[in-house]
């Protein structure tokens, strides 16, 4: 029987001709850090809208387990949701903003407004509560945004682009408090375009595309599924081309780096011990360094080009 | 554990209803009530003042330098100064004998009692001609003397039988106007702004779209009561000042049965919600109330009100008493037949069921489509759509 604390089972949404999601499976265990990734349209935030329960699916189910006890949705106490598309009422106080968001998750107002003085405090907002939503910056609408969504300690929060609008100082205390979120006992089911921060918080990613899951595990996992070999970066005395080196066996791909380097993608079976050999053979290697494939990179290959383009346009856009 | 629905109409009634705002609002009503009083106390001055007319001609039965005629007082000049005295406003007007037919009435500007002067001094002049027919001063007495009118008005309709003047019952229907006007404004800030300001996701995977609506509308609901509460604060707040200050001479007309304010007050809780339910309806499918042309169907719960000004003098005519219990015109048009004329007590009874039932199917219609129409940003959908969400909705 499944542990997981949400699972979706063969869940379909269309719009008029559309397929948004198609037969989606997908499990969230209990405690975990799941990440959705995919390009534009991938139907990453309609899986999460069906999810919260703003969407129902067209066909499949949904199901939770809270307490041992299967429900088609969460009590709202249950659930923490921070939609992709951010607003807060602008003419209202920050305090009473995140009482009434509270409130509504079933929260006692006293505590929740406790709770709000609180965190507010520790995210350096302690003085403004008494002000509205609209004068505060971007970064700190952002941030009541994140605690409106988890201020009353959700089981499971959905977090839909947690890091936009975020600068990378924020971007990486964020990451912080999602892991101590977790810490906590709350299930995150997050997603996202950032593949660094991605890489570094989640213990599991789905990768989808055109409504489906293409890639499912812990990295390591989807590292083996897809067959991804280790990357080698080189410098040779040599004056040499991409082609003569793609030449050296073992070697699947060469791009050259912006410092006047190689780098090199290495078959899957391949060791790295004897792709050196082979090159020290041929060239004078001066440097080295190894590293594993970057999730943005299985991105790439697993979803193409042009959609990492598009992704990138967009993180430009948010950015 | 407060329940949502309690939870949003807290939120939304606080934030329309704001106390400082409301008691503002009492204390500038008060001085408009108290400023409309001294302006129509001045006014009624104004209008009663004695006129001073400069006499050129010969009337002898003026035949002091200075003769009251009604509020008109006749005083004596020669003609060369005639328009000097009109020149420093010593004198409102000038009557010059041109021949013994024909008599001139010089004035800087044309005055509104100019026919009551002609009457009063046509009358003077009649006399002046029955003397030279040689009727003597008894006759002339007896001719002169005005035949007497007392008015005696006889109120079909008086105050101790629960009936209402024009005026409060007026004002009645115009609290009702301005509700709808407030309650328009609010709903609108509270539906297409929040929809603009994309609040709606996280609020609707917290509560249901159900319970959305319902604890939108009875907050709107609550704040635009506590809105007309505040006027009519204003209101009593004058009639005290006038009291105290004037010794009652500036009172606003008052008086409306207990029984009636009870009436209103329900009649104006339900209408209110009926209205606000149709305006969410419209709002929930506005994509930029900027640009759609759909803002303007938000207008249509006006056209319920008009009737009921118009049927103040005619409360029970035909078409008053269709209307007083049609659901949407009857939240205005029964409390004016209420006060003004004579509903039956079935009348009121199915008014108030039909209203009710009006507004309960008005509030599901409302959240069915509210489910899915404020989760649509970039375009509108067409009645075609808004229909088939109503049909296959659960």
């Amino acid at each position: 029987m499944s542990t997981a604390f949400v699972e979706t089972r063969s869940i379909t949404k269309r719009f008029r001709s559309t397929t948004a999601v198609d037969e989606l499976d997908l499990a969230v265990q209990p405690g975990e850090i799941l990440a959705l990734l995919g390009p534009n349209g991938a139907g990453k935030t309609t899986t999460v809208r069906m999810l919260v329960g703003i969407l129902r699916p067209d066909s499949g189910s949904i199901v939770f387990r809270v307490d041992g006890r299967q429900m088609e949705r969460p009590a709202p106490g249950d659930l923490g949701y921070l939609p992709e598309e951010r607003g807060l009422i602008r003419d209202v106080p920050v305090e009473r903003t995140l009482e009434h968001f509270a409130v509504l998750r079933g929260m006692d107002r006293a505590a929740a407004r406790k709770a709000a003085r609180d965190q507010l405090e520790r995210f350096g907002l302690g003085d403004r509560g008494g002000e509205r939503v609209d004068r505060l910056s971007k970064g700190n609408q952002q941030k009541v945004q994140f605690l409106a969504a988890v201020l009353h300690q959700p089981r499971i929060a959905v977090l839909d682009e947690p890091f936009s609008g975020f600068d990378p100082v924020n971007q990486q205390r964020f990451v912080d408090e999602i892991r101590a979120l977790r810490d906590r006992g709350t299930t995150v089911l997050l997603s996202a375009h950032q593949m660094d921060l991605v890489e570094q918080l989640a213990d599991r990613l789905v990768l989808m595309d055109h409504g489906k899951a293409v890639l499912q595990g812990s990295l390591d996992e989807i590292r083996r599924s897809t067959s991804s070999g280790s990357r080698l970066t080189v410098g040779v005395r040599e004056d040499t081309d991409a082609a003569t080196l793609a030449t050296v066996d073992g070697i699947e791909s060469v791009e050259p780096t912006a410092d006047g380097r190689w780098s090199l993608r290495l078959a899957p079976t391949i060791e790295v011990g004897a792709v050196l050999n082979a090159l020290t053979g041929r060239f004078t290697v001066h440097q080295v360094a190894t590293d594993e494939e970057r999730l943005h990179e299985i991105f790439l290959r697993t979803v193409g080009r042009d959609a990492f383009d598009d992704q990138v346009d967009q993180e430009e856009a948010a950015s | 554990m407060t329940h949502p629905v309690a939870a949003i109409m807290r939120w939304e009634f606080l934030r329309f209803a704001k106390l400082r705002d409301l008691v503002i609002g009492a204390v500038v009503f008060a001085l408009m009530f108290g400023g409309g009083s001294i302006f129509a106390e001045f006014a009624g001055g104004k209008l009663t003042e004695p006129r001073r007319i400069a006499l050129v001609g010969e009337i002898s039965t003026v035949v002091d330098d200075s003769t009251r005629l009604g509020r008109f007082d006749l005083v004596r000049r020669s003609a060369p100064d005639v328009d000097s005295l009109l020149a420093i406003e010593s004198i409102d007007a000038a009557l010059v004998q041109i021949d013994s037919d024909t008599w001139e009435i010089r004035a800087a500007r044309s005055r509104g009692w100019f026919a009551q002067l002609e009457s009063q001094v046509g009358v003077l002049i009649a006399q002046e001609r029955l003397m030279q027919l040689g009727l003597d001063p008894a006759q002339l007495q007896r001719v002169a003397t005005p035949a007497e009118f007392r008015e005696v008005v006889v109120d079909p309709k008086p105050r101790d039988d629960g009936r209402t003047d024009a005026f409060t019952a007026g004002i009645a229907t115009g609290l009702m106007m301005m509700g709808l006007f407030v309650g328009f404004s609010f709903v609108f800030v509270a539906i297409t702004g929040e929809k603009t300001q994309r609040t709606t996701e996280s609020i609707l995977s917290a509560v249901t779209p159900q319970q959305w609506i319902d604890g939108k509308i009875l907050g709107l609901t609550g704040a635009v009561m506590a809105n007309l509460l505040s006027t009519a604060s204003g209101y009593v707040l004058w009639q005290v000042v006038s009291v105290i200050f004037f010794d009652g001479r500036m009172k606003l007309p008052a008086g409306a049965a207990p029984l009636d304010v009870f009436a209103l007050v329900v009649f104006a809780l339900l209408g209110f919600f009926f209205w606000f339910t149709l305006f969410a309806m419209i709002a929930a499918t506005i994509d930029d109330p900027n640009s759609s042309s759909r803002s303007s169907l938000m207008f249509l719960p006006f056209l319920f009100i008009f009737p009921a000004f118009l049927g103040l003098e005619v409360p029970d005519a035909t078409w008053m008493r269709v209307l007083s219990i049609v659901p949407g015109p009857s939240a205005a048009v029964m409390p004016a037949r209420l006060l003004r004329g004579e509903p039956a007590w079935f009348e009121v009874v199915a008014a108030v069921v039909l209203l009710a039932a009006g507004a309960w199917a008005f509030r599901r219609a409302a959240g069915k489509i509210f489910g899915t129409s404020m989760l649509m940003t970039g375009k509108e959908p067409g009645f075609g759509e808004v229909l088939r969400w109503l049909r296959e909705a659960r």
